[in-house]
């Protein structure tokens, strides 16, 4: 499989097939992100397009000293708060967000995905569902997708002991939300 | 072992701190002596018990009257510990704490098992056009024109995102029409005063043509009308058939609706059965708690008791010193007044000889057997 930084750079060079195998490569993470801040699968599609076209559209911006995760995460982020603030200012298409949850967690990252583990996809949807939006999102930029402390802390411009203690916060919430929700999780 | 030698080791033996031999010779003296046995019942113990266990929720009723609950401390540490960042004392620290906490232990295995299904959640398949989708809103943009045209682009598509955009534009429509046409200076001021005379001539040219194609329009319109109404019946079906469809969707989200106002109802009661549990739960703390300070107090108690008991243990001993003191004493003395009693004894013929040779004649003497 060819790195990211190669793909990248053949990306910057004009190469479609390039351009095509990213989408591909990071598609699931980047639909993945946009749903967790969407919580809608029509607006998160929406709205991961568009974080591929402003990835394309700012490829030559991107510097080669970073690396390329966190950039693309970042600006994924900054896409989706975009798309909350013009929501926020149209009344919500639906309220229905335990459906769209479970509907979610039967989507799976594979088909060949057990029923255990959807059903451990549905709790931890459940538990998130019910936290604050900050605790979400360091728990979704750390924890879901492994971003380092020191990336957070440039991404949500606060210090990394902030980012730690918040973190810590949020598993420990996230973990007494889901044993009150299934006791017997982790058993 | 006599008492006193009991009433020294007793502390010790209560303690615990005493070897078997020692604890053997307690127990022994104690099933002789009943006054150390009854000693022994009221500092709480009976005589064969090892050891006293401490009651379950001394620890927590020790912590909240001291330092407070520790699960908060615990819980700020719990993370590095699921990761193994911790330093090997605080790692045992934690490790303890879990041993006797069963919902900080809870916490730490599902902390653990975060750390594996989380990560899971960073990856969501889209549906298969998804990336044709995408390919189609790059690939028409071609990567050869200049960055700023890209930019005014994406500029102006943020825009007219925006729900004032409409008014907006209607502002500068109409700012942008005064100055053409409103102003005496404006380059097309004169063109509505033209308009104002063009128009009668105008409208006396439009009469002509206007009967004219009234004829062809009426003529149209029929053929139009007939049109129309074959392809409104087609659209009714459609519709018809629509509103059908919609029907069923609506009875099934009617259906889910239920099911959900359902599972809500029984959320509602484990709810009611859980804060119910919890007021039962609260109550047996706060009876487990008045027996605990009930037993405190009967211990506190006994302890006096004991110490009062010691007191007198000792008084006694003391009293008992005194009293084989004083009885050797009297011993003493009942020796030496038996000692004078047999010199008395021993002297009473010489001194009857002596009183018989003083008075020959005296008849009124004592009696031979008589005895002072």
């Amino acid at each position: 499989m060819l790195d990211v930084a190669t793909l990248v750079e053949r990306c910057r060079q004009g190469d479609d097939l390039a351009w095509e195998a990213l989408v591909r490569r990071f598609q699931s993470r980047v639909f993945g992100l946009a749903y967790h801040y969407m919580r809608n699968a029509e607006e998160a599609r929406d709205v991961a397009q568009e974080i591929f076209t402003r990835i394309y559209q700012r490829l030559d911006t991107f510097e080669g000293g970073e690396t390329f995760m966190p950039w693309m995460l970042r600006l994924a982020r900054n896409v989706c708060i975009d798309s909350l603030r013009r929501r926020k200012a149209r009344p919500p298409a639906s309220s229905e967000t335990g459906d769209e949850t479970l509907r979610m967690a039967a989507m799976g990252p594979t088909p060949e995905d057990s029923a255990s583990a959807r059903s451990t996809r549905q709790l931890l949807y459940r538990a998130m569902d019910r936290m604050s939006e900050s605790d979400r999102e360091i728990l979704l930029l750390k924890e879901i997708q492994g971003l380092k402390v020191e990336e957070v802390s440039n991404l949500l411009g606060i210090p990394t002991g902030t980012v730690k203690s918040r973190c810590n916060r949020a598993r420990i919430e996230l973990a007494t939300r889901i044993r009150r929700l299934d006791p017997s999780y982790g058993t | 072992m006599d008492c006193r030698k009991f009433s020294e080791r007793f502390g010790d033996f209560v303690e615990g701190l005493l070897s078997l031999k020692e604890r053997r010779a307690m127990d022994e003296h104690m099933s002789q002596c009943v006054r150390c046995r009854e000693l022994y019942t009221m500092a709480g113990g009976e005589p064969g018990d090892q050891e006293v266990v401490a009651p379950a929720d001394l620890t927590e009723s020790i912590l909240s009257r001291t330092s407070g609950p520790v699960c908060a401390s615990a819980r700020g540490r719990l993370c590095d510990h699921v990761e193994g960042l911790l330093d090997p004392t605080g790692d045992a620290l934690v490790s303890l704490h879990l041993r006797d906490c069963a919902e900080c232990a809870g916490l730490s295995s599902i902390l653990s098992s975060l750390r594996v299904d989380l990560p899971l959640l960073a990856e969501l398949d889209p549906d298969v056009e998804f990336v044709g989708d995408v390919l189609a809103r790059t690939r028409p943009r071609s990567r050869s024109r200049p960055a700023w045209i890209e930019r005014f682009a994406e500029e102006w598509r943020n825009l007219i995102k925006r729900p004032r955009f409409a008014w907006e534009g209607a502002y500068v429509g109409a700012f942008l029409l005064m100055l053409i046409f409103g102003t005496s200076n404006a380059p097309l001021a004169s063109v509505p005063q033209k308009a104002k005379e063009v128009a009668p001539q105008v409208r006396s040219s439009i009469g002509s043509v206007w009967v004219t194609t009234r004829g062809n329009v009426i003529e149209t319109s029929s053929e139009l009308a007939f049109d129309v109404r074959r392809r409104s019946s087609t659209v009714f079906e459609t519709a018809r058939e629509t509103f059908e469809a919609a029907r069923e969707n609506f009875e099934a989200a009617r259906k889910t609706l239920g099911i959900a106002r359902e599972a809500l109802e029984a959320d509602r009661e484990n709810l009611e059965a859980a804060r119910e549990s919890l007021g039962t739960t609260r109550e047996s703390f706060e009876t487990a708690r008045e027996k605990f300070e009930a037993d405190r107090e009967n211990l506190e108690a006994a302890r006096e008791s004991l110490g009062t008991t010691r007191g007198t243990l000792e008084t006694t001993r003391e009293t008992l010193g005194t009293t084989r003191e004083s009885l050797g004493t009297a011993r003493e003395a009942l020796e030496a007044a038996r000692e004078a009693l047999e010199t008395f004894w021993e002297s009473l013929p010489l001194m009857r000889e002596k009183d018989d040779t003083k008075q020959p004649a005296d008849q009124s003497g004592p009696d031979e057997g008589e005895k002072p």
